[in-house]
């Protein structure tokens, strides 16, 4: 079998998202979200995903699931909805598809103060080909 | 000469507080568990509902079917004895107590981390949503003070569930949780957190069951800080937390400094320290002793900006009589 080179997707989607700079200081959850900031029916909030982000770090993700075939989510813990998103970064090959999250400060809430409390969220991941029944590991 | 502080306000009336028993949700469960007086007595003794102890993986989580609520305290020793893994000889002798003394670790002005302080759990042990928070000494010897956010949710929200306090907790060890973890009772913060996100009033209490290695009140297993009330927003200070930009928040950091006046507009201290998620509700202490490990908390972590500046409100007399209650509450929330 000829070797096939892995296709690095760097996927980031845009999200068109409507965060209200300086909140983040009270509805943050699944009981209640903030203006902009989508929410899973499980109650978690969904990060929006974003190439602007501030003072970006990686995360470890804690689980994953398929929402579509080429569609994953992935947990991560991170600050307020309103305040936060995240950037993936998808490694896949025949085999196994890897997975670097990053999160960081939204920069329309660069400025802002937000509740310092970590919230399990849900980052969207789009992978290039259907999951199938490759492996989801962490890249590094 | 430097300019004088703020005069320190007393507030001592017309503050509303808000209290609820602490909810419990089950998976499987859009609604929040109530327990009958029989249930509360029985998890006293044994240290609280495993449903709230135990460790919910996303498999478990799915796997979970609704339970009947054990009718005795046998089934939930059943259940406990499953779910924990403590063994006698870690368990950390009572207050006051230290955790380690990883020297170099933190800042300079503190160079011993207190068991005092630990990782305030949101549902469920070692869920991905996480406050910090710290034992007081009050007569119940049951309470533990943080973030008005990390009890409620604040305008429109509801009050957080599955609370479980974890003194000392450290993901890098062997044993996360090196004495055990503690369940909610009840809950307490200011009716102007609750409805209207109040930054000046974001203080929030839990009291505990016994709970713990020794099955104790917190207090009694790691000790209590003491707290000051009115004595102004400029002091200095070490603060303590699990922020997640630091070491993934697995493990208790600490901050040292001068906490200063925010603003003439509000009642807040401010200091940077870079704490980001998950540092919410850490004590902010004055005049922490090294070698016992306790302080008095006068602020706790409420937010951070842009520029890793940290705020927390100011403790007047209002947030004592908010303690205060939270210390009555186990006699007199009983269902």
């Amino acid at each position: 079998m000829t070797p096939r080179w892995p296709r690095v997707s760097a996927w980031l989607l845009i999200a068109p998202v409507l965060v209200l700079v300086g909140c983040g200081l009270g509805r943050d959850d699944g009981d209640s979200t903030p203006s902009g900031a989508a929410s899973t029916p499980g109650g978690a909030p969904t990060l929006a995903v974003r190439a602007d982000l501030v003072d970006a770090q990686v995360v470890t993700w804690r689980s994953w699931h398929e929402v579509e075939k080429a569609l994953l989510e992935f947990k991560v813990s991170a600050g307020p909805a309103s305040c936060y998103g995240a950037a993936s970064k998808v490694v896949e090959s025949d085999t196994e598809v890897r997975v670097q999250l990053q999160v960081g400060r939204l920069p329309e809430a660069a400025e802002s103060e937000c509740a310092a409390i970590a919230i399990e969220s849900v980052v969207p991941v789009r992978l290039a080909a259907p999951l199938g029944a490759r492996r989801v590991e962490p890249l590094t | 000469m430097a300019a004088p502080s703020k005069p320190s306000p007393e507030v001592t009336a017309d503050v509303g507080t808000v209290g609820a028993i602490a909810p419990v949700k089950l998976p499987g469960y859009k609604v929040a568990r109530s327990y009958s007086a029989a249930e509360v007595g029985a998890y006293q003794r044994t240290g609280g509902d495993p449903a709230v102890l135990g460790y919910w993986t996303p498999k478990r989580m799915e796997a979970a079917k609704p339970l009947d609520a054990p009718t005795d305290a046998k089934a939930v020793n059943r259940a406990l004895g499953v779910l924990t893994r403590k063994l006698p000889g870690l368990v950390t002798p009572p207050a006051p107590s230290t955790l380690s003394t990883r020297t170099g670790a933190s800042p300079a002005a503190v160079t011993t981390l207190s068991i005092t302080n630990g990782k305030l759990f949101i549902d469920g042990f070692e869920s991905g949503s996480w406050c910090s928070a710290s034992a007081i000494n009050t007569p119940s010897k049951r309470v533990v003070v943080t973030a008005g956010h990390c009890v409620h949710a604040g305008r429109g929200g509801t009050w957080r569930s599955n609370l479980v306090f974890v003194p000392g907790y450290d993901a890098s060890s062997s044993d996360h949780s090196p004495v055990g973890v503690f369940q909610a009772f009840s809950l307490r913060t200011f009716r102007a957190w609750g409805e209207e996100s109040d930054l000046n009033r974001d203080v929030g209490f839990v009291t505990t069951y016994n709970g713990g290695d020794r099955n104790s009140t917190v207090v009694d297993t790691v000790g209590g800080h003491g707290s000051s009330f009115n004595g102004g927003t400029e002091f200095e200070v070490s603060v303590f937390g699990y922020p997640s930009n630091r070491d993934g928040g697995d493990t208790m950091s600490a901050c040292s400094g001068r906490a200063t006046d925010s603003s003439p507009s509000d009642n807040i201290s401010k200091i940077a320290c870079n704490f980001g998620p998950g540092s919410s509700g850490g004590p902010w202490l004055w005049e922490y002793d090294n070698s016992t490990g306790l302080g008095s908390v006068r602020s706790v972590m409420s937010t951070i900006d842009g520029r890793g500046v940290n705020r927390g409100p100011y403790f007047d007399a209002a947030v004592r009589d908010l303690r205060d209650l939270a210390d009555r509450d186990w006699d007199t929330r009983q269902p």
